[in-house]
Formats: structure tokens, sequence, C-alpha cells
């Protein structure tokens, strides 16, 4: 990617990942069937249960917006005490669990609103507890486009996603909220199924998806 | 659906466009392979394959596997009959009351289901102390962190709509 003139390289990853989440091919039952797919191939390996893909529902909201998600039933939760799913038999964490939700638009313009996709555990060689989340919103949100890229990582250990878990949902709107340090690491797009295969094959690499041919 | 016990499945699509996504759906929760076809006679000859149909006349293929249910009752396996929704097969199927008893508790419909969205701003108020709107334009006024809880209650607020 390289920025055309009188655009930083920020604005240029604004544009691109902004054109890439548009598209036909993110209709909802599309969208299921690629994280389904990677549900029955994580339970196949014995990273979570086998009935994983039945706990992904799908919601219909106004002006044709459609959200995928897991069920409120499940068998983990995170540091927030919300449902997500346990994984097990991972190289580097213990007590690790995964959460999404996907929010697109099956109306003009189609594509992915925005999601999040994340991935908490205990880390075993340390114990100490970590964190990685990714976000995309639909616009420009925060100071910037470098400080607070469209598409960005949350990553950190336990002080990190132990303070964050603390801070009410509309914490901004109070005079005496204490705000998160928590900086974001700017992605390229990547459509939330390949943002859960990052996750996963970060903490167990046998579920890499793109193993290279060594010679 | 598919663990029903039925040797007949009606799955729905929504377009043509949909229906290979449909496909792919059944392929994936199925524990066995899958076959694809268009033949409907083949409903009634490979009988220990689950069989997705997508006829080519969905109409003619509801009112044979109507007319020759009983045929259909020794399949090990069963055959799952895509239908465009709301199309003419729908409406052959309803009134078609053998095979549609039978496919009563093995219909598939993959729209999402609608929101409650009176009780999901009720929900949100309870949370928050803001309806959706009101707290999507604190998010937009970049008064509330980027937090993953946050997050997520961004994608609750708009699906309430996005009037920006």
């Amino acid at each position: 990617m390289t920025a055309t003139q009188g655009q930083t390289l920020w604005d240029e990853l604004h544009r691109t990942v902004n054109a890439a989440r548009e598209g036909n091919g993110f209709g909802i039952q599309a969208v299921e069937n690629q994280m389904a797919g990677r549900l029955k191939r994580l339970a196949a390996s014995g990273h979570c249960v086998r009935h994983a893909v039945g706990w992904l529902t799908k919601e219909s909201g106004a002006s044709g917006l459609r959200v995928l998600r897991f069920k409120d039933a499940l068998d983990g939760s995170d540091a927030w005490g919300n449902p997500a799913l346990r994984l097990t038999n991972l190289r580097y964490l213990d007590e690790a669990v995964l959460r999404f939700m996907i929010t697109l638009s099956e109306r003009s313009p189609r594509g992915i609103r925005a999601y999040v996709a994340s991935c908490e555990g205990t880390i075993k060689a340390t114990g100490a507890r970590w964190h990685a989340q990714i976000h995309l919103t639909e616009d420009k949100e925060g100071d910037g486009g470098c400080g607070h890229a469209l598409l960005h990582c949350h990553m950190g250990t336990k002080d990190a996603v132990e303070e964050e878990a603390k801070i009410p949902a509309d914490a901004g709107t109070k005079k005496s909220s204490t705000r998160a340090f928590s900086p974001r690491v700017p992605l390229p797009w990547m459509p939330p199924w390949d943002a859960i295969d990052w996750l996963l094959a970060s903490v167990e690499p046998s579920l890499e998806p793109a193993p290279h041919q060594r010679r | 659906m598919l663990s029903d016990g039925s040797p007949v499945g009606i799955a729905f699509y929504e377009s043509p466009a949909t229906r290979v996504d449909l496909i792919e759906s059944i392929r994936i929760v199925a524990e066995v392979d899958v076959t694809e076809t268009t033949n409907v006679e083949d409903a009634f000859v490979r009988k220990d394959e689950l069989l997705v149909l997508s006829p080519e006349n969905e109409v003619d293929a509801v009112r044979t596997l109507d007319g020759r249910r009983e045929a259909l009752r020794d399949r090990t396996a069963p055959v799952v009959l895509l239908l465009l929704r709301g199309g003419d097969a729908e409406r052959a199927l309803r009134n078609s009351p053998s095979l549609a008893s039978w496919v009563r508790n093995a219909e598939y419909d993959p729209r999402p289901a609608a929101l409650d969205l009176e009780s999901e701003a009720r929900r949100f108020h309870e949370a928050t102390s803001m309806t959706p709107r009101e707290w999507l334009e604190h998010w937009r006024a970049g008064r509330i962190d980027d937090t993953l809880e946050a997050n997520l209650l961004y994608q609750r607020a708009l699906l309430h709509g996005d009037e920006r």
C-alpha cells in the first residue's frame, strides 16, 4: 500500500479498508458459513466443544442490518463476565475464550459495517492474563487514522484487560471516568473470519491457516 | 432438520444468488458427505446418501415427492429439497398434505430472527442509561472508551436503525 500525493499512509489505509468491506459477498448466510467453517475446524482439532457451530445465532435489525454472534448460553465467560466460547488445549494459553460479533448490511451499501473478534486467556509461561481484540467500526473514530485506524487490534496483559473490564460502557459520558490506555495496532483489511484465524494461529500454532512450505 | 429422522427435509433460500450459500451451510452442518443433485429421481435411488436436491422445476419436484412418498420411507439418509422462499413450489408444498406433514419438523429457514427492537431498546437503556441513538451520539463524539464491551454495545445500537 502506497499513499498517493497529498494523502498520508493512514488516509490510504482508511480508504482501502472501507472499500474492501463492501460488496455482495458479505451476505449473512455467507458470513455465517465462514464462521461456522472456522468453528467446525476448531472443534475437529479438539480446541472447543463439538457443537459450537450450533451456538451461532443471527438476528435482523432495522434498515437491513444483520448481526451474527454467539448465543448467550455458552461454556465460558470473558473478563467482563459475558458469555464466550471456551477454548481448550492451546499451546500458549489456559482458561482461554473467544468472542465475536459481526454487523453487516444487506441493503446498500452492502457489506460489513462493524465487527469485534476477541480472544483472551492466561499465559501458561507467566500466569498473566492476556487479551487481543480486533475492532472494525463504520467510520473515523478517535483523534486520527494513525492512532485509531478503522480496523485495529488492542493487545495486552493482565493490567490492561482487567482495568478495561472495570470501565462501564458509558464511562466516557461521566465526568469522573478514567479513560483506558490501550494503544491500537492498525490492521490492513481482513474479514472477521480471517481475524479469527489470526487470533487462533497466535495462540495455537497448529491452527495456522497458511503454513510455510519449508524446503 | 438433518437430525429430525424424516426422510425429506426442506430448506428455503431467498434468491438464486443465496442458494449456493445455503448448500454450503448444509455441507458445513452435516456430519457426512453431501451429494448435490438436480434430479428428483435420485431421491428414490440414492437412498443412503445425504442428498441436496435443487431441481430446475421445484413445483414438479414437490409433486413427485408428494405423490411417491411411500417409496421414500426406507431412505437411510435424508434428501433436502431446496425451495425458493415465497415461490410457486412453497405454495405447492402447502397444498401437498402428505409431504407437508412429513417435513413439518424438518424445515430449515436460514433467515435471521427479527429482533424485538422495543425490548432490546429497554435492555439497552438498562445497561447504559441511554437510548441507542443517544449512545451512538456519545460514541461518535469520542466520549465513550474504545473497549470490547463498548464495541459490542455499538453494534447493538446500530441494529436500532442508523439515521446519521
